[in-house]
């Protein structure tokens, strides 16, 4: 972040400024969306901090911490969860409306507990197996691509993924906007489920402009399902979505596979 | 309508000893039997459950927290989705019994898990870009944070007020950058 924004909104909050350069702070505020998110995320962290590091945080931390002492100590464990189920009521009387109604309704819920409950995991199973079946063998490239990338697919194909990637770093290093470069570095990261690099070489390829077809948003959504952490399945939706807002390469697969997760 | 377990939101929240005791008592040995069962100590249990109330105080503080179905339900299945990450991590598939509980959870009681985690990735990733500062920003950050005034902290570390401020400006611009700069900062929704 620029530091001359971050002078001017530390100067803001601490309430620094004269009511002229108040007023025009608080104008650029509303038009300059770039010092609007700058200006959200200052305050997001300084927030976060402040609360992480209170005292009220503290106190909490260490009756909690007393406490898992105490209980993982005490505790005895009840095996019976599995059957002692106190959700369940018993019908007392044999009434067959009701008991086929509740066991069309249970039936409902279970059915849609498992979608939710399983969502993620098959979100991830469906990655996978797109990547074993899609990505593990790539083509060579015909034309002018340059004889490195060559090298390094014929690497790939053999999944020596380390020599793979040495190939395309170079290309990489010589022309950091290199298309296939960008894109055969992302899946030589995913290939070795080194996620955070693979995540970060599709963003930038997806960031590249005028690319007659970019696979870069779908990618970065196969990365995100393939990883299967946190909020990844929710954010691989977005941009399973955003892939097929714009048609961009992949759109028939994410459609299909937003009917699915 | 919250449920009526928001009760233990707010225990967390106002740190009720009395209260966080009978949450304890009542839903700690279903996770730490749920841990034990899939290849997790005594001690991972205690460290699952408390980091994920913790989870709970953190979302419940610093944006809401509308608890819709019973707390057993939800703890269960934010530490369910804890606990497969860590066997992830540490690549261990023997997992066998996780999927024994059903629970008829509505939309929203998963989309809070969820506002959960994305808090705690934010915290987790805030926290490890602070590490990656120099010391003296760090200490001049914490004391900050702490709830110490510029002019506490300028003193603390022997510094004029002036030139506190201004380091203070200079590290929070190295830590926004870090964390911008972060391959995860997009999927965190900032």
């Amino acid at each position: 972040m620029d530091q001359n924004i971050i002078d001017r909104i530390d100067a803001y909050l601490n309430d620094e400024m004269s009511e002229g350069e108040r007023a025009i702070f608080e104008a650029d505020l509303e038009n300059n969306p770039e010092l609007k998110k700058q200006y959200d995320l200052y305050r997001e962290v300084d927030n976060s901090m402040s609360h992480l590091f209170s005292n009220d945080t503290k106190a909490l931390e260490e009756t909690l911490t007393n406490l898992s002492e105490k209980y993982s100590k005490e505790t005895p464990l009840n095996s019976d969860f599995q059957t002692n189920d106190p959700k369940i009521k018993q019908i007392d009387k044999p009434n067959y409306f009701r008991l086929i109604s509740a066991l069309a309704a249970m039936f409902i819920m279970i059915l849609a507990a498992y979608f939710l409950f399983f969502s993620t995991a098959d979100s991830q199973d469906l990655a996978q197996n797109y990547f074993a079946e899609n990505l593990t063998e790539l083509s060579q490239t015909m034309g002018n691509s340059e004889e490195l990338i060559q090298q390094g697919i014929a690497a790939y194909n053999l999944k020596d993924y380390n020599s793979a990637r040495e190939y395309f770093e170079e290309v990489w290093k010589q022309d950091p906007e290199n298309s296939e470069a960008l894109k055969y570095l992302g899946l030589t990261y995913l290939a070795q489920k080194d996620f955070e690099n693979a995540f970060s070489f599709f963003e930038q390829l997806t960031a590249l402009p005028d690319l007659y077809s970019n696979p870069g948003l779908f990618y970065q959504a196969i990365t995100l399902m393939m990883r299967n952490e946190g909020a990844d399945v929710i954010n691989a939706k977005e941009l399973l979505k955003e892939v097929v807002r714009q048609n961009a390469e992949g759109s028939k697969q994410a459609k299909e596979w937003l009917d699915q997760i | 309508m919250p449920h009526p377990d928001q009760k233990y939101i707010e225990a967390l929240i106002k740190n009720d000893k009395v209260l966080l005791d009978e949450l304890y008592k009542k839903y700690f040995s279903k996770i730490k039997w749920m841990v034990l069962k899939n290849n997790g100590s005594e001690e991972d249990a205690a460290d699952l459950f408390q980091e994920s109330l913790m989870g709970i105080y953190h979302k419940a503080k610093l944006s809401d927290f509308e608890l819709t179905c019973p707390l057993d339900a939800f703890l269960y299945m934010i530490c369910k989705k804890k606990w497969l990450n860590v066997l992830a991590k540490r690549k261990n598939h023997g997992v066998t019994n996780l999927e024994d509980q059903e629970y008829n959870l509505g939309e929203d009681s998963f989309r809070l898990a969820d506002e959960c985690q994305l808090h705690d990735e934010r915290l987790s990733l805030l926290k490890s870009k602070l590490t990656e500062l120099g010391e003296s920003c760090q200490e001049l950050l914490k004391l900050s944070w702490e709830g110490n005034s510029m002019e506490e902290v300028a003193k603390m570390m022997d510094f004029t007020y002036g030139y506190a401020r201004k380091k203070k400006s200079e590290c929070m611009a190295k830590l926004t950058k870090l964390i911008q700069t972060s391959p995860i900062f997009k999927t965190l929704k900032w």
